[in-house]
């Protein structure tokens, strides 16, 4: 017995240990490769002035923030804000991005504002991005993938982004793209799929704590911008009433956390909190659900954001 | 719990290491495997664990009364009841919807319409493989075979041993029910066994199952417009995905049973190296032919009696076998298929001239013997057809296409998965003698080459890693 036991345990050894590393170093390093496939920046060379805002989060801003409106609305040439922000983007995959995009493009860029939503620092978040999850004990990975809506399998987590990888470096940099009509900005008609589910289901804060690399790649991204001289606003988007009470109800314990945290990366970076911005009466004027806003809270959004960067020093 | 799951790599090492500790009890072993079984199966959904928890309870009581009584009329009726529980469980689940459905459409023939026939109803994974498991025992005991075991947590964990539980193979009674009642020592030698025979079920499963799926799964969708070359190589290609799918889940069923020290009996013994149709069927799915041949075929009289009652026979052995698979018409033209092929030799009493390996003294096989395999492998690729089509009709189409004029043409399939399936064949066929293809001689080869292999198939399975798909034979 013995002798199997110790066996099977030098045999699983190497290929663990192997795939330890690899996986780290694999799947950080294709988290770009993946994001980019599913999202091509080719017609960022294609704009007609240099860019001079850039609009970086996950959906909150995608759907949130109008880049034309905020273009115009600062007196800027059309496209000159850019919205960058993807649906269940990380801020390692936002660092990642910054990486990829060629260095020259941030020459003309003096502002930057980022969405900072708490739940996509939570390892929780994983689930929308299977590469990340690398970075989950086998415990925390195996509850996830049995909670998860769409089911992750062990084949996924390797072949996938494997077989995306290949398909990315011989196809995905070859599409070109047209210009969007919102310069990368989403506008959202449907209700978003994933977000039925309670507020604190979320988190899920026993099992899956924050995740301390989304918070090491958002002071690496802060820190991007200061070497080059750009200014970063932090933005929380505004959110509805009932999401709101649910949050407040659910994870007081969770949002302090997460507070202490963001503290000790940002620094003195301005941090907007608009999550209160909407009055109760124009709330099923403006959302989508609880946390998105639909076209017309996107344009209203846009216009009052802009008009609170006036007030800023 | 998929075996190719992050959920039974955990699993295993866990009621492992437990189970072993109390290698001194097996009725302590026995319980753990029970617990075991449950988990295993209400992984995938609890409440159908009341069917296999209510069917061992049957069949445990029933057996144990069919051996007191003496009256044989008696004796029969216990037996009906076991048989009627668990068939018309399977019945209900596997084959309501179906019955329901013909039996609305021969109404609308006749110009009636009968709507809401059919059921809301999931089919409980593995029901057919369970159901036919404890209906041996129960058939063995009043065949006065085996005499019932009165250790309740013996049988229940038989019925539930989670290896072999949702896909086979099909046990009976007289082989692994004794396992379960004597001491079992941990061995190393058949741990390490179970070990490689695990690695090489996933290789079939991972590698060459799930590659070949995304690939055949394209063309039967596209079926009508593809070329009769493609068309060909989708059924090879449904070929090897049903074979590495089916043996792969059988390989890992055998190698989890020997790490706890039981046996299981050979499910598959290279099928694609038969000679013919008769030989393909003492290879392919050994614990299922071998049930219908003891519990429907001989006692249909087998293959004694006339001509037309060996035909009958064939016929009967062959279409309740296809519909055994699966509730529709194309697993019973499957089967009626295989029995086409099998007739003839049956009638010509050419039916058992292969019971050796291929090429049995060398490698080599005689130009004979390699168009008998070439041929019976057509003739079963193209069965294949009709198991793997949504109906008769497209799997109709789907054979005609096949012989068009573009037969001979270059196929349009994804070439990486050529020399993985050339491979594959050339070590089936080096170990073709072997219980499975991961058999390495311990004694003539060193550890360092032996753990090269074993890594080499370790990275394959990682590199090769194609889309998930779930084992096919769970549908049934």
């Amino acid at each position: 017995m013995r002798k199997f036991i110790v066996s099977s345990l030098l045999f699983a050894f190497v290929p663990l240990l192997l795939s330890f590393f690899f996986l780290k170093f694999y799947m950080q390093e294709n988290i770009k490769h993946v994001d980019l496939y599913d999202f091509n920046y080719s017609w960022l060379e294609k704009l007609p002035h240099s860019p001079k805002v850039l609009l970086l989060g996950s959906s909150t801003i995608k759907y949130g923030l109008n880049a034309n409106i905020v273009s115009e609305d600062l007196g800027y040439e059309e496209g000159q804000v850019i919205n960058l922000a993807k649906n269940s983007r990380t801020a390692i995959q936002t660092y990642q991005l910054l990486q990829d995009l060629p260095q020259g493009f941030f020459d003309s860029v003096s502002l930057v504002v980022m969405g900072i939503d708490s739940w996509t620092y939570s390892q929780k978040y994983y689930e929308h991005n299977t590469v990340l999850m690398y970075d989950l004990n086998p415990f925390q990975s195996l509850y996830l993938r049995n909670t998860s809506e769409k089911e992750i399998t062990f084949n996924e987590l390797i072949g996938v982004p494997l077989y995306k990888r290949i398909l990315c470096d011989t196809e995905a940099f070859d599409r070109e793209l047209d210009i969007p009509e919102f310069y990368g900005s989403g506008r959202l008609e449907k209700k978003p799929k994933n977000f039925d589910e309670s507020v604190n289901e979320w988190f899920i804060h026993n099992i899956f704590s924050f995740s301390e690399i989304q918070f090491k790649h958002l002071k690496e991204i802060l820190n991007f911008f200061k070497k080059r001289r750009v200014k970063v606003i932090l933005v929380n988007t505004p959110k509805r009433s009932d999401w709101r009470n649910d949050f407040k109800g659910n994870c007081e314990e969770v949002q302090n956390d997460f507070i202490d945290r963001l503290n000790e990366v940002i620094g003195s970076t301005r941090y907007l909190i608009h999550t209160d911005m909407v009055s109760k009466d124009s709330e099923a004027l403006f959302f989508n659900d609880g946390i998105h806003f639909n076209t017309i809270g996107q344009d209203w959004y846009s216009r009052e954001f802009v008009k609170g960067m006036a007030e800023i020093p | 719990m998929l075996f190719n799951s992050l959920e039974f790599a955990l699993f295993v090492p866990i009621v492992f290491a437990l189970y072993w500790v109390f290698y001194k009890s097996v009725k302590v072993q026995n319980s753990i495997l029970l617990l075991a079984g449950y988990v295993f199966y209400g992984w995938w959904d609890y409440r159908f664990l009341s069917l296999i928890i209510l069917s061992s309870f049957i069949d445990y009581f029933v057996s144990l009364r069919i051996a007191k009584v003496q009256s044989v009329h008696s004796r029969k009726g216990l037996l009906a009841i076991s048989i009627l529980f668990n068939l018309g469980m399977l019945g209900f689940f596997k084959y309501f919807n179906f019955f329901a459905q013909e039996f609305s459409k021969a109404f609308t023939f006749f110009g009636a319409s009968i709507e809401g026939l059919a059921l809301d109803i999931i089919l409980p994974v593995g029901i057919s493989f369970y159901t036919f498991q404890t209906m041996s025992y129960t058939i063995d005991v009043f065949r006065r075979k085996i005499e019932p075991t009165r250790d309740i947590i013996a049988f229940f964990s038989f019925v539930n041993f989670f290896p072999q539980l949702v896909a086979g193979p099909i046990e009976r009674a007289s082989h692994l029910l004794p396992q379960f009642i004597r001491p079992r020592a941990f061995s190393y030698q058949k741990s390490a066994d179970g070990m490689r025979q695990i690695l090489w079920g996933l290789f079939k499963k991972i590698v060459i199952a799930d590659n070949c799926a995304v690939i055949v799964n394209d063309i039967f969708a596209n079926y009508e417009t593809q070329s009769g070359s493609t068309l060909f190589i989708g059924a090879i290609f449904f070929a090897f995905q049903i074979y590495g799918d089916f043996s792969g889940y059988s390989d890992i069923a055998i190698g989890t049973s020997q790490l706890f020290g039981f046996n299981l009996k050979k499910n598959f013994n290279f099928p694609y190296f038969s000679r013919d149709i008769a030989e393909f069927w003492r290879r392919w799915h050994i614990s299922l032919s071998s049930w219908f041949k003891d519990y429907v075929y001989i006692p249909l009289g087998g293959s004694r009696g006339s001509r037309y009652l060996r035909i009958r026979n064939t016929l009967i052995i062959f279409v309740v076998s296809g519909f055994w698979h699966g509730a529709n018409w194309t697993f019973i033209f499957w089967g009626l298929l295989n029995a086409l092929y099998f007739i003839p030799l049956l009638l010509l009493g050419n039916n058992r001239s292969h019971t050796n390996n291929v090429a049995e003294d060398g490698n080599i096989p005689t130009f004979k013997e390699f168009r008998q395999i070439l041929l019976t492998f057509v003739l079963t690729c193209i069965a294949w057809v009709f198991f793997r089509a949504e109906t008769v009709d497209i799997a109709m189409k789907y054979v005609k296409n096949i012989f068009s004029s573009d037969l001979f043409t270059i196929p349009n399939v994804p070439f990486f998965i050529i020399p993985i399936l050339m491979g594959f064949i050339l070590v089936e066929w080096f170990q073709r003698k072997n219980e499975h293809g991961l058999v390495l001689n311990t004694e003539k080869t060193s550890k360092f080459f032996r753990w090269g292999i074993y890594y080499g198939v370790v990275f394959l399975i990682l590199w090769y890693s194609g889309e998930p798909q779930e084992f096919i034979y769970f549908k049934f």
